[in-house]
This record gives C-alpha cells, structure tokens and sequence, in this order.
C-alpha cells in the first residue's frame, strides 16, 4: 500500500474498517438468503444507516474473490417481470466458513471490549 | 457519452445494452474465457444501472465521475478473477517445453484430429487406402498364421518332438514310421517320456440308413495323455482301449462330428456307430480347440490303433508295401510318430539317441531297416510334413510380399497425400519454427497425424479383415476331404495389424516430415507456401519412382498367376474328364468277400452299361491326378538280370476293360484293354509314350516285354501322355496293369462316360449302386473333374488371390500414379503461366511436361522390371507354362502404367493450359 497517500484520507479508513469484516459481512447476509450483488450492498448500507457503502468494484472484487475459494456460488435466475440477475448462495464450505468467522469475531470484539471497558477500582 | 438510461424504455427490466458497451470499452483485458467475461459484464453493468437509477446525469463528466466513484481501480476486481482467467492461448509449437510428454502427444492427438476432420476428404480416401492395405494384409496373414504358425492347443508344446523315418532315396526326406519301429521306440527310448504315433484312414461310418466314407484317424491308448487333451464330454482314448489282439470296440467323436450327428448332445457317449461294418460304442468327444494334428482336417473318428486289423482300415499315408499287415511289417511306413521329452533331455541328445536306436535296428532288420534313420524335428516348426512345408512356406512368403507391396504403395499413395499438404502448410510451418518450435517438436506432430490416419485405417481394415475372413471360413474347396478352416482374427493378428499401422504411420510420414524438417524458414516465409524448389519436386519425384516401381513387381507377379491360371486350365491333361463321373467302391471295408466283391463290381458294370445315356464303364485302381500314387519297379525284358532297387520307380495303375475308352485316353498304338485280358491269358500291359521311348527309344514298344517283380509282362498298347501327380510335372513314364489279372484291390474307382457330357449326373451312379447294394458306403461319388480338382486347387487358389491381389493392385497403383504425377503437374501452374506468358506454344507446354513425366515413368518401369525380374524366379514353382520372366505379362503391365503416367500427365497439363496465363500466374 505504497501508494495509497495519492487516495482521499476518507476512503483509506473506509478500505481498512471494511477490510477485516466485509467478508463476514457478506457471508452473513448470504447465510439468511441468496441475494445478488446490488441487493447486498443495499442491505448493507440500510442496516448499517448509511455507514458502510460498497461500491461496485469493491463488492465484486470481494464476490469473485469469495467465489474463487469456493464459499459462495453465483448463478442466474430470471424471475417474472424482473432482468436477469446472478445470485448468489452459500456453498457448504462457505457455510462452516461463515459459523467459524461469526466465532471468532465475538471472542474479538469481546476481548476488545474488555480492554475498553475501565476496570472497575 | 449521453445518458445510458436516456434511450431505455420505462416499463421493462431489460438491461439498456448501454451500460454494458460503457463497461466493455473501459474494462481491461481480463483474459477469461468469453461467456465468463459477458457474465461479469453484465453483473458490473446491472449494478451501475441500479446505483445510477436515482441519478440524471446531463454530461459526459458526470456519467465519468459516477464511473469514477464506482470502479476507482479495476485491478482488485482483475485480481479476484484470477482464479476465472484462462491459460494464454498457446502459440502451436510453442509450448513450455517442460510440460509433459504425453500431454503434448495429447495435445497433438487434439490437433490432429482437428486437421482431418477440416479436410473429411482428404481423409476418407487416405483412411480407406489405408484401410484396404491394412485389411488384405491381416487378413492374408490371418490365413499365413493358420496354416504355419498357430501352435496346437496342447500341453508344453516345446517339448513335443515329431519323429520321422529316413531313408537315402526315399518319396520324401521325412517319412512316416513303421508300427513294429514305433514299438521298439516306445519301448527303448529314455529321453522320450512319451511317445505316440497316429494316422489318418477313410473309414465308412453307417448311422441309421445312411453310409458315408469319413476320415478317421488311428490313435495309440497315450495319445490323448500325451498331448494334455481333455474330452469334452464323455472320455477319451486310453491304453487300456489300445491292447493289441484285444481291442476295445470304442471310438471318439471330433468336435464338429459330434455336433453335427449329436447336436453337441451328452447322450451321444454310449451310443453305437457302425465302422466298416462292425459296430462302435462312443466313450466321449474332444473339445473344440483341438482337432487333430494338421491343420484344416478335421477327422470325425479317433480309433484305438489296435483295431486296425479288425476294421481293416489302412492309414491313407502308406510309404512301403501296403499289402503287408500294416501292425506287423517294417516295410509298410505309415505313422505318424510324436514323442514328449523328458524334461531333463534336450533335442540334441534325443536325436542322439534316436541315431544310435535306429542303427541298433537296420543291425537287427537289415532287410527293411537297412539304411533307415530316424529324424526328430520340434513339433511347434512342423506344419504339415518337413518336405511339403517348404513348399507351404515359399508359397505364403510370395503372397505375404505381394501384400507387403500393395501395402507399400498405399504408403506412397497416402505418403504423397501427406506430402502434398505439408508443402501447402510450409508457410505454418516456417511461422511455427520462427517462433521457436523445436523440429521434434514438429515433427512429432506430422508423425501423430499420420499415426491418427494409421489408427483409422487400422479400424476399417481389422473390420474388413473380419469381414472377409468369415467369407473365407465359408469357402468351400472342391475338394474330396472336407477342410475346415478356421481363421479368426486373434491376438497375433492385431499385433501384426498393430505393426502395420506404425510401420504405415512412420513410412507415410517420412517424405512429409523430411520435407518439414529440411524448411528453410526465410524462403518458406518469403515465398508463402508456394513450391518452386527443386527439393520437393526431388521428393515428388522419388515417390513416382516407388510407385511405378513397385505398381510394375506387383502388377507383373498378379498377371504371370493369372496367366499361369488360364493355362493350367486349358493344360492338356492326357484324358477328357468332361462327361465322366465316378465313384470309390469299398465293399471289402464292409465284410464282402473277394468273391462278393466281384460279384458286385460285374452287376453293377453290366446294370450301368445297359443304360442307354451311358457310353462306357470301366474300373480302376487309381486315378490320375487324385493324390492316390502307388508306383512300381520295373525294367524292359533285357534287364531282366538287374535287382529290384536298380529298375526304374514308375508310376502304375490297374485299369480294367474299357479304362481308356471311358477316360478318354487315346491309345496311340496297338489296343487297349478287353474283356479277353483275363487271368488266364496271357499277361498284358499298356505303356504310356514316355515309358515306351525310355524302354525302347528305337522301334515299337507293342510286343515288346517288361518286367515287373517276378512278372513278365507284354506291352499290347502305348497310350498317349498324361499328366499323373500334378498339373506342373514334366512327362513322366507311366504302367498300366490289366485289372482283371491283379490282385483284387480294396479300393476300386468306378468310372462312367455318359453319351452327352452335358447331362453326366453323380445320381444315375447313386441309385445304381443304392440298388445292388443299400448299405455300400461309396465315397468320392461326383463328377471326374469334380475328383481331380484337388490337383487344380494351387493354381486355381493361386490365381484367384494374385488375381484378386493384382486388381486390387492395379486399382491402388493407377490412382496412386495419377495422383503423384497429376498433383506435380497441377502444381506448375504457376510455372506453366510463366512460359505461356513468355510465349511458349500449347504443345510445346504440353509435350515438355509429358515428357518429364513419362521419363520419370521409364526409370520407374525399368527399376521395377528389373526387380521384378528378380522376384518373379521365386514364383516359378507355382506358375504353370509361363516362365516367370515372360515378355508378354512384362510388357502389357509396362503398357498399362504408360498409359496411366500419361493420362496422369496430359489431364492436369492441359486443364493448366485452358486457363488464361495471367491467372496461372497469381496461381498458388
């Protein structure tokens, strides 16, 4: 990331917070009901009130990538009355991936809390 | 750029094509394969319409500052795809040199397959010529394996030994053995741990009202045990059945007998034959594979040895004086003897051993055994008899070299093909090689076309192999001894097919694959594929030479065996088996007595001579050209003094009244046989030309004397010549005996000459003999031509195959010269513009190239008559009146491929000349 100080200040912090998590976000959403690309980062931006937005090359990028290493599958559905969209679904894999990650975000964030917590004196 | 959702139509959920044509002209090369790109295309484009649906955009910035926000960088979505990508398309010849061998074998395989399939013509015609070459040659060889190398379905065959007796002088150099020799073998040899001996005999077998002569064979109790046969049903043979004096009344069926009198039924074991008149009760049957010891005869019957005297069946191979008991005297050789070496005894120290075994013998027998050896010759390299293999053996040599030249020449055919298309793909190839294909490289690709093409055409012969070989299997020789052949296309026959399509692949490939090898790039590049150097027309022209060269070995070994055929029909065999049928009558075989016997030979003469279609009848004790040869030591009157062993060895039948009439054998002076030639009168003979000239080179033999053993004979005719043993003999001297003042013989042919030849029948002699005697087993009933046709079957075989061969040859050698001269042609073209723009005159075009073809043609012809000439002394023993270097076939088949070199050459010339000079010369 030797080239990141010609990028806005703004989208650095947006790229590391999402970093860690986008996956697990994904994975997540993907886990209640197969949805495509759009649909995902709508559902994102919505339940996070507006404070996580993907773009399109951002959300891609993580779909094929997931994709690639076989936790989500995309396939083309054609509903009436609606385009044709690719959706996208949990392989198994995906779905052991997806319990393991929920897991050990919550030991994190508890461990973390733990530090911000004060100690009681 | 305008607004993409500007132009869409509100009321569908159709994706303006707008969106993706903007994400198609800013995308990066993604390198995925195309349906994945137009799937990634469309989601990035979807999404930009759904995220831009609440926006209007008035400017081109706009919709660029949207893109802007949307995709800053396509490099993380390029890299998720990383995985999608597909490999760099691979530049041909190019391949990481790394990769695996077969990988790229399979890749070749791929391209290959790719390049025949674009050109199916090109292709079917090379996967049929290949096909056809392939296909005759298994099958020949399927027939070649028959008969010389399929080994007998026994146990350890290599350690089986055939034992013959030999004797300076004798009919053959491999004989058969004497029953009393074969003993004493049996019971003096250590390094034998077996040895049994058998032999064919014609046996007339009655089942229910019917009486056929069937050939049995006469098998001592150890047969089966040595050769590890186990019976198919029932048992087999043992020693038990096999004591001399005390024989057991059994018999064994062959496979095919006991399917076709017992439907294969179990309840064939029990039942009762009738042989020669005495009654046989079935112990068991042999199983398929195994049928006997010689190939294609298959006998119905196996006998234990010791009821020879009790059916007093003779072994139809008898060397020696047959009218000794045949179990008792050392003269009469008739067995054929195999031993099984111990284990521990090599073959030098059997013979070894069998040498000194046969010298204790001639010591103790010198009469009969004087000079006797005894030979052992492994079994697996014996076919038939030593002396008659060779024969065999030359025979499928010349046939397989036949096949191997018709399989040449599809290889120049196909070669040339290949040829061709490799110098129109010069140019792909120079590129391929600039880029850094290695030459092996290339060269294994031609090479796996032309093992592609060679698979192919193997597929489509081994059918056609197939194919024929059940046509084969169902031929049926005219011959008297049913033959079955059983030709099948087995494991040896496909490696052999496996051998020929690499061999096919490796050869055809060879001027193509030279060619490519030899590119050189710049002028290959430069000139674009077109051919002008003399180096391809060098290859050209070597394949011309191959073709016409071989065309003329080919053709003129195919013509000599045809012509040799035509003669061998039209060849004068001394007497006129047209209009003559006969028949051989046993009734001895069948309990008549001597007495009977006569009886019923005059009955039935005297029955049939009062038919008004017949013209004559007569008896014999042999027929010419029938394989029967009985001969007999005699000299003129004035050598009286010399012992029997110094007399001259001829040939001798007995003939009876009327003989000569009903053969048509022409008595040249003097007369013939009568019905006054009894015994009592005085003893006659006729003598054929060559037996007079020889006897009595001056003046006339009638009146003249001979003597034959103790006999004097007086000579009352001389007969024309005739031909005896075989169509090919040279004049040889012949006796005939009056049949009235011999022994009575055994076996008597019938012969009867119908006024009009055209309505001979075989019944009139059925029913005639069905009337005196119901029961009477004859055999051989049918026509004479029908009797001799054994004596025609090699040229009759032999012509059929070189004809068959030759046409074939003819066919592939012809397209193959038209197509290697016409395509050489068709490819000066351009050089033909050249001089017709220059000025040349049409005939002066036409004849320049008609001369370097039809020159090319005449070094070929000559190479190829010359090795033809060569070749052609191998066929000499097989042709019948034509010698093997007869000018006559040599020139018509010279003729014949001048005629299609020229045809080759004038056709393609002139379509050159037709066109307009100025296309000739833009013509690639």
């Amino acid at each position: 990331m030797t080239n990141t100080t010609t990028k806005p200040p703004t989208h650095r912090t947006d790229r590391e917070r999402k970093k860690g998590t986008a996956d697990l976000l994904v994975l997540t959403l993907l886990a209640e009901q197969d949805r495509h690309g759009y649909e995902l980062a709508k559902v994102i931006e919505q339940r996070s009130d507006g404070l996580l937005i993907f773009h399109v090359a951002s959300l891609y990028t993580l779909l094929y990538r997931l994709e690639g290493r076989g936790l989500i599958r995309g396939r083309w559905v054609e509903k009436p009355g609606t385009r044709r969209r690719r959706f996208y679904s949990l392989t198994s894999e995906g779905r052991v991936s997806v319990e393991r990650q929920r897991r050990d975000w919550r030991q994190f964030v508890l461990a973390v809390d733990r530090i911000l917590e004060p100690e009681p004196a | 750029m305008s607004d993409p959702r500007r132009s869409q139509p509100p009321c569908t959920e159709e994706l303006h094509p707008s969106w993706r044509e903007l994400v198609r002209s800013r995308m990066p090369e993604l390198h995925l394969p195309p349906e994945r790109e137009a799937e990634v295309v469309e989601e990035l484009a979807q999404w930009l319409a759904d995220a831009s649906s609440h926006l209007e955009f008035h400017r081109q910035e706009e919709v660029d500052a949207f893109l802007q926000q949307q995709i800053p960088t396509w490099n993380d979505i390029e890299s998720s795809l990383s995985r999608d990508r597909r490999p760099p398309r691979p530049i041909p010849g190019l391949e990481n040199r790394s990769s695996s061998f077969t990988a790229g074998v399979f890749s070749d395989l791929r391209q290959a397959a790719r390049m025949l399939a674009q050109r199916p013509g090109f292709t079917a015609i090379a996967v049929l010529a290949i096909g056809l070459g392939i296909g005759i040659a298994s099958s020949v060889f399927s027939l070649v394996d028959y008969v010389l190398f399929r080994p007998l379905p026994v146990e350890q065959p290599r350690e089986l030994v055939n034992i013959y007796a030999s004797s300076p002088g004798g009919f053959l150099s491999e004989e058969p053995m004497a029953y009393p020799d074969f003993v004493d073998l049996q019971k003096m040899s250590r390094t034998l741990q077996e040895i049994t001996a058998s032999a064919m005999a014609m046996v007339a077998v009655e089942q229910g009202d019917e009486a056929r002569i069937e050939i049995g064979t006469l098998a001592t109790g150890n047969f089966f045990e040595t050769f590890g046969i186990k019976a198919a049903a029932g048992r087999l043979l043992m020693p038990e059945d096999d004591q001399m004096g005390n024989p057991a009344a059994v018999a064994v069926l062959g496979h095919r007998a006991w399917k076709e009198m017992f439907d294969a039924s179990p309840e064939a074991i029990g039942a009762t034959l009738r042989v020669n008149g005495h009654a046989l009760t079935i112990i068991g049957a042999l199983p398929e594979k195994f049928t006997g010891l010689w190939p294609a005869v298959e006998p119905t019957l196996w006998l234990p040895m010791s009821l020879q005297p009790v059916l007093g069946a003779s072994g139809t191979t008898n060397f020696g004086s047959p009218s000794e008991s045949p179990l008792e005297s050392r003269g009469s050789r008739w067995l054929w003897v195999v031993g099984r070496r111990a284990s521990e005894a090599s073959l030098a120290q059997t013979q070894d051993e069998l040498t000194r075994l046969a010298a204790n013998l001639s010591e103790a027998y010198t009469e009969t055994n004087g000079d006797r050896r005894f030979v052992a010759l492994p079994t697996r390299e014996v076919r038939l008899i030593p002396g008659i293999d060779a024969g065999l053996k030359t025979a499928s040599a010349v046939v397989m070299a036949l096949v191997g030249l018709i399989l040449l020449i599809v290889c120049a055919n196909v070669g040339n093909m290949l040829l061709a298309r490799a110098l129109s793909r010069r140019r792909e190839m120079a590129t391929r090689l600039s880029l850094g294909a290695g030459r092996g490289r290339i060269l294994r690709q031609l090479l796996v076309e032309g093992s592609l093409l060679a698979l192919l055409g193997a597929a489509v012969g081994v059918s056609a192999a197939v194919f024929s070989n059940i046509l084969l299997n169902r031929v049926e020789l005219p011959i008297p001894i049913p033959l079955s052949l059983d030709l099948a296309i087995d494991w040896r026959v496909l490696l052999f097919t496996a051998g020929l399509a690499g061999f096919t692949a490796v050869v055809s490939s060879l001027a193509p694959a030279a060619e490519t090898l030899r590119t050189n790039l710049i002028t290959s590049l430069r000139d674009g594929g077109r051919i002008s150097g003399n180096r391809s027309q060098r290859w050209q022209s070597g394949l011309v030479l191959a073709q016409v060269c071989l065309s003329v070995v080919l053709l003129v070994c195919a013509g000599l065996s045809a012509r040799s055929l035509l003669n061998a029909q039209n060849i004068d065999l001394g007497f006129e088996p047209h209009g003559v049928v006969t028949a051989s009558l046993a009734p001895g075989l069948q309990g008549y007595d001597e007495e009977e016997s006569l009886a019923f030979y005059q009955r039935l003469q005297d029955d049939l001579s009062a038919r008004p279609e017949v013209a004559r009848v007569a008896y014999a004790s042999h027929l010419p050209l029938s394989f029967w040869v009985n001969t007999a030591q005699v000299a003129p009157e004035r050598d009286r003094h010399l012992p029997e062993e110094e007399r001259n060895e001829v040939d001798m039948a007995s003939a009876g009244a009327g003989y000569f009439e009903a053969m048509g054998i022409e008595i040249l002076r003097g007369r013939s046989f009568e019905t006054r030639d009894r015994d009592s009168s005085v003893e006659v003979a006729v003598v054929n030309e060559t037996l007079a000239r020889s006897f009595w080179p001056t003046g006339d033999a009638v009146g003249r004397r001979l003597v034959f053993g103790e006999r004097s004979l007086e000579v009352v005719g001389v007969a024309q010549n005739g031909k005896y043993r075989t169509l090919g003999e040279k004049p040889r001297p012949f006796l005939y005996l009056a049949l009235d003042q011999d022994e009575v013989e055994s076996l008597l042919f019938l012969t009867v000459r119908f006024q009009n030849p055209e309505l001979a029948s075989p019944e009139v002699l059925r029913q005639t003999i069905r009337h005196h005697a119901p029961h009477l087993a004859e055999s051989s009933l049918g026509t004479l031509e029908e009797a001799i046709s054994p004596a025609m079957i090699l040229p009759l075989l032999s012509g059929r195959l070189f004809g068959l061969l030759g046409a074939l040859g003819l066919f592939l050698a012809a397209i193959g010269l038209y197509g290697v001269l016409a395509y050489a042609v068709a490819r000066r073209t351009h050089e033909i513009g050249v001089r017709r723009a220059m000025g040349a005159q049409r005939h002066h075009v036409l004849s320049l190239v008609m001369r370097q073809g039809l020159g090319l043609t005449a070094v070929g012809v000559l190479l190829g008559a010359a090795l033809a000439a060569a070749l052609t002394r191998m066929l000499q023993s097989i042709l019948y009146g034509i010698s093997a270097t007869d000018p006559w076939t040599f020139a018509a088949v010279v003729g014949v491929l001048f005629l299609v070199a020229a045809l080759a050459c004038c056709l393609p010339a002139r379509r050159a000349l037709r066109i307009d000079p100025l296309a000739a010369l833009r013509h690639e």
